[in-house]
């Protein structure tokens, strides 16, 4: 475990903005404060949303985060499940830098749900929290962990956020600190779009495509172009009528006129390829 | 005056030979009637009936000294079937029934107060074991006869009362023919036409049932989950001769054959509750009996509301799933029983059992503990899965849902390669999956990249190239293609949430 305290030149600059920044903060092992000055290092966003988010949402903050960190572009966030763990998985995926910021001491193993992941954090990123070791999880530590989320990132990016969430809490600290936020716009009528929607009525950034994080950031959005996997013939079809309204795999056969097996051939590609998921209902629904 | 009779004790699926020795002494006149040899309270209570019946037969034996011997000695004896041989080693004591064609038979039967004889459990397996040991003819309740008949080398003496099971023997009365005994009423198995707008949840039910693959349903209540499931044995093979005497041999065994229904040919249907005991399901108790994997073989075992049944119940399922084989043992022994079925599970998608996933009130942590229960012993053995929805009203109006007829000639026709390879697919051992159903150039492209996306361990893969293979057989493919590898794969898909 390292330990950097506040006022050591190891500590990060950014957390100097707060009003009330922590008065060290503790690292997991084997990540020393050199290492962690690198995974911090701007280009640096935090992307959060709902822990309850739909399989595409998820999905969605997976690729974004994949691509920034094929930018260069590291990916902080709080480890819960959900968004977040679809933000760190999706940045240490293409090798990316990630830092996942807790609410409770480093070596309590915490959320449960994300213990893999946090395992794999500690490995290939890091893990730090203000909370000396042994402090317990607790409601009130999670907004108060959120401001170091958002004080560390350059833009704080929202993905599916109720009206009332964690999430949103972040985005409004950044807005006070000055930091730009970014938020997916939601269909007024899905559950998760309530925050986000919010949000961009109160001025954030549309984020519709990683090239608006990359031009909120200040990088040239055209040499960082991720190519889709070219969709065609019967397959571009069954896209198309998933992209209208998204359907269980029988509603789909039965609008695209093909057999249970022929539309479960055509589906798994896609799935496979990223470009559908199937949430918990079964309904398919295009990330992109 | 010593008297001896055959009689045979079921044991599992088995009947092993009974010497039944009595001993009668009509000085004595004390009237005790003992019977030794680890009788159980049911054939320690065959002297009541004995006396009743035999003295309805107008042969008065109350007032003489009997003791009659089951040997051997150390084996359990169970049950009322040992009432007609020891009633007849005892009349053949008094000298009224002859001895040396007392000797030539094997009887079996339950005694009525008023000298009738009641059928009795087991009847197939002690026909095969009297014949097996030179007894080829075998005295027995009338109802009993057909199902005794079956035994190829049998020639059952039905009879309807002990008296005249004594004529009989005594060359008085001519053994009556065996009649054919009509099946009450010959249940129709349901068809699947009635399944409408679940067109995915039909095609997953016939690549289990052309490939032996387990399936499991997950849904709201009232989708037609339980509709499908007992739809399975109508698309099933129908039962070879060597099958259905085991299926017939098992149900007898375990006092289950309905009466007269002669030969089981179609595929048994078991669909035990959730509230079974591991006895009730993998066979056991102090008695030993079949369970209900045993009463599936060759049929459907259906497991409604997985997650409902006990812990140790599901647990004790694993060995007779992968096995296709259970051992049982008991103080009194142990011995090995069949247990090769189709498995379907069904489940809710959360405890609530809510018709929406929207009016659900279920708690994740419930759900997930709910779905664990199910995951934890059995998923692993699951090829394939699929989500049931209510069906839209486009589905429903689209769907021209095949009738049983339609499917079970194309699951038999996928069955017959599959003979020809000598495995059925689900069965097919991880050695020789290379070989029997390794996908074409593109098949494997799509199995490596679904392998490495969705993490799959070695056995997951395994399974999903067994259903692929079996997908390629219903559509008369001998290569299996990436089509057949993706259906494969979603259906493995829906087995993982």
């Amino acid at each position: 475990m390292t330990v950097i305290e506040f006022g050591s030149r190891e500590y990060p600059e950014r957390l100097c903005d707060l009003a009330n920044p922590p008065d060290r903060l503790f690292v997991r092992a084997p990540v020393d404060a050199e290492r962690l000055r690198v995974l911090l290092a701007p280009p640096l966003v935090a992307i959060v949303g709902s822990r309850s988010a739909s399989v595409a949402g998820v999905a969605f903050a997976r690729r974004l985060a994949g691509e920034l960190a094929a930018s260069g572009v590291g990916v902080i966030s709080g480890l819960a499940r959900g968004i977040d763990a679809g933000a760190h998985e999706g940045a240490l995926e293409r090798g990316g830098r990630t830092v996942a910021v807790l609410g409770c001491g480093i070596d309590r193993d915490y959320p449960a749900a994300t213990m893999p992941l946090a395992r794999r954090i500690t490995s290939e990123g890091a893990v730090v929290s203000e909370y000396s070791p042994g402090t317990p999880p607790a409601p009130f530590r999670f907004p108060e962990r959120n401001r170091i989320v958002a004080a560390l990132a350059d833009a704080t990016i929202v993905i599916e956020a109720a009206v009332r969430s964690g999430a949103l809490i972040t985005a409004r600290l950044a807005l006070d600190l000055g930091r730009d936020v970014l938020a997916v716009p939601g269909a007024p009528w899905t559950s998760g779009s309530g925050g986000t929607n919010a949000l961009l009525k109160d001025g954030a950034l549309p984020l519709t495509d990683i090239a608006d994080v990359l031009v909120a950031l200040g990088i040239d959005p055209g040499t960082a172009r991720v190519g889709d996997p070219e969709v065609t013939g019967p397959a571009a079809k069954v896209l198309a009528a998933l992209r209208r309204e998204p359907v269980s795999a029988d509603v789909l056969a039965a609008r695209c006129g093909l057999t249970p097996a022929g539309a479960a051939a055509l589906i798994v590609q896609l799935e496979l390829d990223g470009i559908v998921v199937r949430e918990a209902d079964g309904r398919l629904v295009p990330t992109r | 005056m010593l008297t001896h009779a055959r009689a045979y004790a079921v044991i599992g699926l088995d009947a092993i030979p009974i010497e039944v020795e009595t001993y009668v002494s009509e000085q004595d006149g004390a009237g005790a009637f003992t019977i030794v040899g680890l009788p159980d309270k049911a054939l320690q209570e065959a002297r009541a009936r004995i006396r009743s019946a035999a003295a309805a037969a107008g042969l008065l034996i109350h007032k003489a000294v009997i003791l009659a011997n089951l040997a051997p000695a150390e084996v359990r004896k169970e049950g009322a079937g040992f009432d007609l041989p020891i009633a007849l080693a005892v009349m053949a004591g008094f000298g009224w029934v002859n001895q040396d064609m007392l000797g030539e038979v094997a009887a079996v039967g339950e005694l009525a107060f008023d000298g009738r004889l009641r059928p009795v459990p087991g009847i197939l397996s002690i026909a095969e074991a009297a014949v097996r040991d030179g007894h080829s003819t075998l005295l027995c309740p009338e109802q009993c006869a057909h199902e005794a008949s079956l035994v190829p080398g049998c020639r059952p003496i039905g009879c309807a009362t002990l008296r005249e099971a004594v004529r009989i023997l005594n060359g008085e009365d001519l053994p009556r023919p065996v009649v054919e005994r009509q099946p009450r009423v010959a249940q129709p198995v349901p068809d699947l036409v009635d399944v409408r707008g679940q067109p995915s949840a039909r095609r997953a039910l016939e690549i289990c049932a052309a490939g032996d693959h387990n399936l499991l349903l997950v849904g709201p209540p009232g989708v037609g989950k339980t509709m499908l499931a007992k739809r399975l044995p109508g698309i099933l093979p129908p039962l070879d001769d060597e099958q259905a005497l085991l299926a017939t041999r098992i149900h007898s065994a375990a006092g289950v054959l309905p009466d007269g229904s002669g030969l089981l040919r179609s595929p048994p249907f078991r669909a035990p509750h959730h509230s079974a005991t591991t006895a009730a399901l993998v066979g056991g108790g102090s008695k030993i009996r079949p369970g209900e994997v045993t009463l599936a073989t060759g049929g459907v075992l259906f497991l409604d509301e997985l997650p409902e049944f006990r812990r140790d119940a599901l647990e004790a399922l694993r060995v007779p799933i992968e096995d296709g084989s259970v051992r049982i043992s008991r103080a009194s022994g142990s011995l090995v029983l069949p247990s090769r079925f189709a498995l379907i599970a069904a489940m809710n998608p959360c405890p609530c059992g809510s018709p929406d996933a929207a009016a659900c009130t279920c708690s994740r942590e419930r759900v997930q503990a709910y779905q664990r229960k199910a995951s934890g012993p059995l998923l692993d053995r699951i090829d394939v899965g699929v989500h049931l929805a209510r069906p839209a009203p486009e589905v429903l109006r689209n769907d021209r849902p095949e009738t049983t007829l339609q499917v079970r000639e194309r699951v038999l026709s996928a069955r017959a390669f599959q003979a020809a390879r000598g495995f059925v697919n689900g069965r097919i051992p991880v050695g020789r999956l290379d070989e029997l159903a390794a996908p074409d150039e593109q098949g494997q492209q799509m199995l490596d990249q679904a392998t490495t996306r969705l993490m799959l361990s070695p056995r997951g893969v395994h399974r999903i190239q067994r259903v692929a293979r079996t997908i390629a057989d219903l559509a008369g493919e001998i290569e299996i293609g990436s089509d057949s590898i993706a259906e494969a794969i979603s259906l493995r898909l829906g087995s993982l949430t």
